[in-house]
């Protein structure tokens, strides 16, 4: 039970990952544009983010190697810095992104002006990083982002076909509109596989101090709370496909989305929906700053740490400082938030393949893993996965000129 | 581990090339789907217009009518229907900037006048009307988006 209650690196890890600005209106595109066809894709995105997830969280708690270290040690020096600058690129969107989706839903709760929330928020997460403990920030943001459930319940008692929704889980293509299904099957996959959930979970399990004992907290965290993720993002598809397919409505705001809990349960799954949606888009402002001065520090050997003194891992401290006030400046100039991280997903996967690597490479080696290192099923699944990101990451920029971002 | 970087090092310049690559496209593809805005409105880009009204109708519909059965909060009433309003002003200002090809110019010219008034029923819905004035706006709503389905 206690293993089961120690879930909340791995709940803030998968909601915060891919239950971000982006992908709750992503996801809300796709169930309203190919209802519950692109199921299948979002399954086998959850599985790929488990497996990968569980490696590094296993690299990390036997070799006491987090992700951005694995990468500089397996990459030669050029590729490892090219990793670190797009990476930093990707977190830096993704975490301007997120403060605008935060002061969206405080703007939504409380009718005040757009700008002035996006200071609040910004404000508010540097309070709550300096003064929380990782732990605290974890289970804040992990348990609060629950409201999403919301959706999980709505979905339920749509009383959807259960047929359809399980032909959405096999692999298919749609007859007409196939780049933009293709663009669209990409982004989910991109959002589910997000680079920073990595970054983020395996230096979270040496901000926590795994060690071979907390295998098994490692895999909870994993299936437990990437599957609850998937869950959500599910639940998204097959609601938005119930109530915005048919009316031909493409949703393109947060506020939309929240509309899928508003329909069938009024203010009090509204309420429910939009709190659920502020502290998983909450959690992606922390997750991606962390992520951002966690690789820096990894990648240049400095001391790191949450839970250690700010003021005794001073490099570590600015980095995060850096990237959560750069992220602010680009948002307050009024850039649309999804948008920006629209952009950030499609860029994402082009780099994915450089995160994914290192750490394979990693819980493969004997050397550095002993008795701990990969079976070789898991060696065998994780190559087929890793094929899938580099098609994927192939197929991501052509597919978005072609399909505009989807809109064609 | 030495071996390993050996083994990845031929393969390094072509990631280079690669990433940046992706990046510099990416930012290409922002700046064509920017630019693309100002050409000129055919009837294939009119469909998307008038696809994208009718789907802002759609949910200004649904907002309107949970708005007036009491099933909303006011401050995401008044949120939703600003940020409908803005998305409509400015799809109808693209319409009205741009040169529009004579085969569109009459149906292009009706989707403007129905953005126009979704803006102004929008508009009234932001205001958090009485009763009796958001069933009027609920039916107003309705009937734009069948106006603008029959245009499409």
């Amino acid at each position: 039970m206690r293993k089961f209650l120690e879930i909340s690196l791995g709940l803030l890890a998968a909601l915060g990952g891919f239950v971000d600005i982006g992908d709750l209106v992503f996801a809300s595109q796709a169930g309203a544009k190919f209802g519950l066809h692109l199921l299948w894709v979002l399954a086998l995105g959850t599985v790929m983010i488990m497996v990968y997830a569980e490696m590094s969280g296993r690299v990390a708690a036997i070799a006491e190697l987090p992700t951005f270290t694995a990468i500089r040690e397996r990459f030669p020096n050029k590729l490892a810095i090219t990793t670190l600058i797009s990476a930093s690129l990707v977190n830096f969107m993704t975490c301007a992104a997120e403060i605008g989706g935060v002061a969206l839903i405080l703007q939504l709760l409380s009718g005040l002006p757009y700008r002035a929330l996006i200071i609040a928020a910004f404000l508010a997460l540097i309070l709550i990083i300096w003064l929380l403990s990782f732990g605290a920030i974890e289970k804040i943001f992990g348990y609060l982002g629950l409201g999403l459930l919301v959706m999980v319940v709505a979905a339920f008692k749509l009383h959807p076909a259960w047929g359809s929704l399980g032909h959405g889980f096999v692999p298919q293509t749609v007859s007409s509109n196939f780049t933009t299904y293709a663009y669209f099957a990409v982004g989910l996959l991109s959002a589910t596989l997000m680079p920073y959930e990595v970054y983020f979970y395996s230096s979270g399990a040496l901000e926590e101090n795994w060690k071979p004992r907390d295998l098994t907290t490692n895999k909870i965290n994993t299936i437990a709370g990437f599957g609850l993720g998937g869950l959500l993002v599910a639940s998204i598809i097959i609601v938005s496909a119930h109530f915005f397919q048919g009316a031909g409505i493409n949703p393109e705001f947060l506020n939309t989305t929240a509309l899928n809990a508003l329909i069938p349960y009024g203010q009090a799954g509204l309420l429910l929906v939009l709190l659920g949606m502020l502290f998983s888009i909450g959690g992606s402002a922390v997750e991606t700053c962390f992520a951002g001065a966690y690789n820096l520090a990894q990648y240049f050997g400095w001391q790191w740490g949450i839970s250690k003194e700010p003021l005794k891992v001073k490099r570590f401290t600015l980095s995060w400082l850096g990237f959560l006030t750069a992220a602010f400046l680009l948002v307050i100039t009024g850039l649309d938030p999804i948008s920006i991280t629209e952009y950030a997903v499609i860029f994402s996967v082009v780099i994915m393949p450089l995160t994914y690597l290192p750490i394979l490479l990693t819980a493969k080696d004997e050397k550095v893993m002993g008795k701990y290192k990969n079976r070789d099923w898991n060696t065998a699944l994780a190559w087929v996965f890793f094929a899938i990101i580099v098609i994927a990451s192939v197929a991501a920029v052509p597919l978005m000129i072609i399909t505009q971002r989807g809109q064609v | 581990m030495i071996k390993s970087k050996v083994d990845l090092q031929t393969g390094a310049n072509y990631f280079l090339i690669i990433v940046a690559a992706g990046l510099v496209i990416t930012l290409l593809a922002g700046w064509l789907a920017s630019s693309k805005q100002l050409s000129s409105t055919n009837r294939s880009k009119l469909q998307q217009t008038s696809s994208s009204l009718q789907s802002y109708a759609a949910e200004s519909y649904i907002l309107a009518r949970q708005y007036q059965e009491g099933r909303t909060t006011d401050n995401y009433a008044k949120i939703s229907a600003i940020k409908f309003q803005h998305a409509v002003a400015s799809l109808n200002n693209q319409l009205q900037d741009q040169p529009v090809e004579h085969d569109a110019a009459q149906p292009a010219n009706e989707v403007s006048k129905q953005a126009t008034a979704l803006q102004k029923s929008l508009s009234d819905l932001s205001r958090l009307p009485d009763k009796q004035k958001t069933a009027e706006l609920v039916k107003k709503i309705k009937s734009i988006e069948e106006k603008i389905a029959a245009i499409r």
